[in-house]
């Protein structure tokens, strides 16, 4: 499903605001981490010292896309100190809290937590901006909704994810499901975004 | 198997998830209609703002156009009569003084001239033939006479049924062809202008072609008369599009939809 909003920036690429690389960077490690997770499963590999790789990189990238969408709306150190802050977070919680062959519920609810505030304060900002600005950038509330809706719906599991993990593999597969649902919801919303995007 | 504990917990996480999807779907409803409304509300103020531009440039060009209107009637009425008068005076002048014809044959010549000069400018500063004999024979007029005074040659056809626009748009498709034509004498050197008028999709379709020096003004930089034309075309709710070469003549066509523009 992550290649609908890869293939349609593809083929959009020409008209798209430069706020939308960084989404470009998000899908395509999105992409490539998947590939690699499913190659290592396949290999019946412990692959979750990927995930502890991938949930910094993504929060990076994603921090960055928003630092740019929010830019003036939000306090610029606090997006510096955050860059610092939650590859250390996620280090610490490796060595102090969870093993790295483990799943890091720590890091990806806390990465979740900020990532539905940033998602939320993009809705507010474009309720406090000019009208200009509201009217440009339409396209933006549909990613925006992807990201909320998806971290909103998932938190609880990242948050939980350790005694997901002990329950049946019927209970468990029911759960990522839906996880599996929000993640395809996020990347439709991604690829009409994308499309309604499109610079004039 | 699956304990009471597990099903319990799965349950849980299950509807936190489903809450937490509610909820962030709920605030992604309220802000987006917000927003919305926001917007409609920026679109009626540029609506009112358009509306409030065009009714300030139909006042400026009435009031243009009716202070022409005085200015015309005034040079008619009080010169015309004061040349009147005059002439009146010069034969009793001649009776009373019992003067030869040829004696006072200079002055009312000059007398005649006035009364033609003003009645030439007052009829081009106001058509006032244009409610007497419609906008066809107002132009063919016009354009004799411009014919008259400039050499210029100029071919009208018109397929398109002029009676039915209504007395402010006749007046303002005058004035656009008296600008247009005032441009080409003034500054284009033009010795064949081409004025094509027709009515395609319930529009009135003018198009005017010279093939003078052309210009290489661009669309963004016009000069008052353009902009003149501009106006009045915007005011009919109509659209302009002009090109010109150096060297290449100069073409206009002005689109005015017949449903604004009518008498009916």
């Amino acid at each position: 499903m992550i290649i609908l909003p890869i293939a349609m920036f593809m083929f959009i690429k020409r008209v798209l605001y430069k706020e939308f690389k960084f989404l470009f960077i998000y899908l395509i490690l999105a992409a490539s981490t998947q590939l690699v997770s499913f190659i290592t499963w396949k290999m019946k590999l412990n692959n979750l010292p990927i995930l502890h790789l991938y949930t910094v990189l993504e929060f990076l990238i994603l921090l960055t896309y928003y630092w740019v969408l929010l830019k003036g709306f939000l306090n610029k150190s606090a997006f510096f100190i955050l860059i610092i802050l939650f590859p250390i977070l996620e280090i610490l919680s490796i060595l102090f809290v969870e093993n790295i062959y483990q799943y890091n519920n720590l890091s990806r609810s806390v990465e979740a937590l900020l990532l539905i505030f940033f998602s939320i304060c993009w809705f507010v900002k474009i309720v406090a901006e000019d009208d200009d600005f509201r009217s440009q950038y339409q396209g933006f509330n549909y990613i925006n909704a992807g990201f909320l809706l998806y971290f909103s719906g998932a938190i609880t599991l990242f948050a939980c994810s350790s005694f997901v993990n002990e329950m049946s593999v019927n209970l468990k597969m029911n759960i990522w499901t839906i996880h599996t649902l929000l993640a395809v919801q996020l990347y439709i919303l991604i690829s009409i975004g994308l499309w309604k995007a499109r610079a004039k | 198997m699956e304990s009471e504990s597990q099903v319990k917990f799965y349950f849980g996480i299950i509807s936190a998830m489903l809450a937490f999807a509610i909820i962030a779907g709920g605030f992604i409803i309220i802000a987006i209609r917000y927003q919305k409304r926001l917007l409609f509300k920026q679109q009626e103020l540029l609506k009112l703002d358009a509306q409030h531009k065009q009714e300030l440039l139909l006042i400026s060009i009435q009031s243009a156009e009716t202070e022409r209107m005085q200015l015309a009637k005034d040079m008619h009425d009080e010169i015309g009569s004061i040349f009147s008068t005059l002439s009146l005076s010069i034969n009793r002048l001649k009776d009373e003084l019992r003067l030869p014809e040829e004696k006072i044959a200079d002055s009312k010549k000059l007398v005649q001239s006035g009364i033609d000069s003003i009645r030439r400018i007052s009829h081009a500063i106001v058509p006032f033939e244009l409610e007497l004999l419609g906008l066809q024979e107002t132009l063919d007029n016009h354009f004799e006479s411009i014919t008259s005074i400039s050499g210029i040659h100029i071919i009208f056809k018109n397929n398109a049924n002029l009676k039915q626009l209504n007395k402010m748009t006749s007046l303002a498709i005058y004035r656009i062809f008296q600008e247009l034509l005032s441009n080409c004498i003034k500054y284009a050197k033009a010795t064949t202008v081409e004025i094509d008028v027709i009515e395609k999709d319930k529009c009135l379709v003018i198009n005017y072609k010279d093939d003078g020096q052309g210009t290489t003004l661009k669309p963004t930089a016009k000069g008052i008369g353009l902009k003149n034309i501009e106006s009045r075309v915007l005011l009919m709710r109509g659209d302009l599009n002009f090109t010109s070469q150096p060297n290449a003549g100069f073409e206009c066509t002005i689109t005015l939809p017949l449903i604004q523009n009518t008498s009916l």
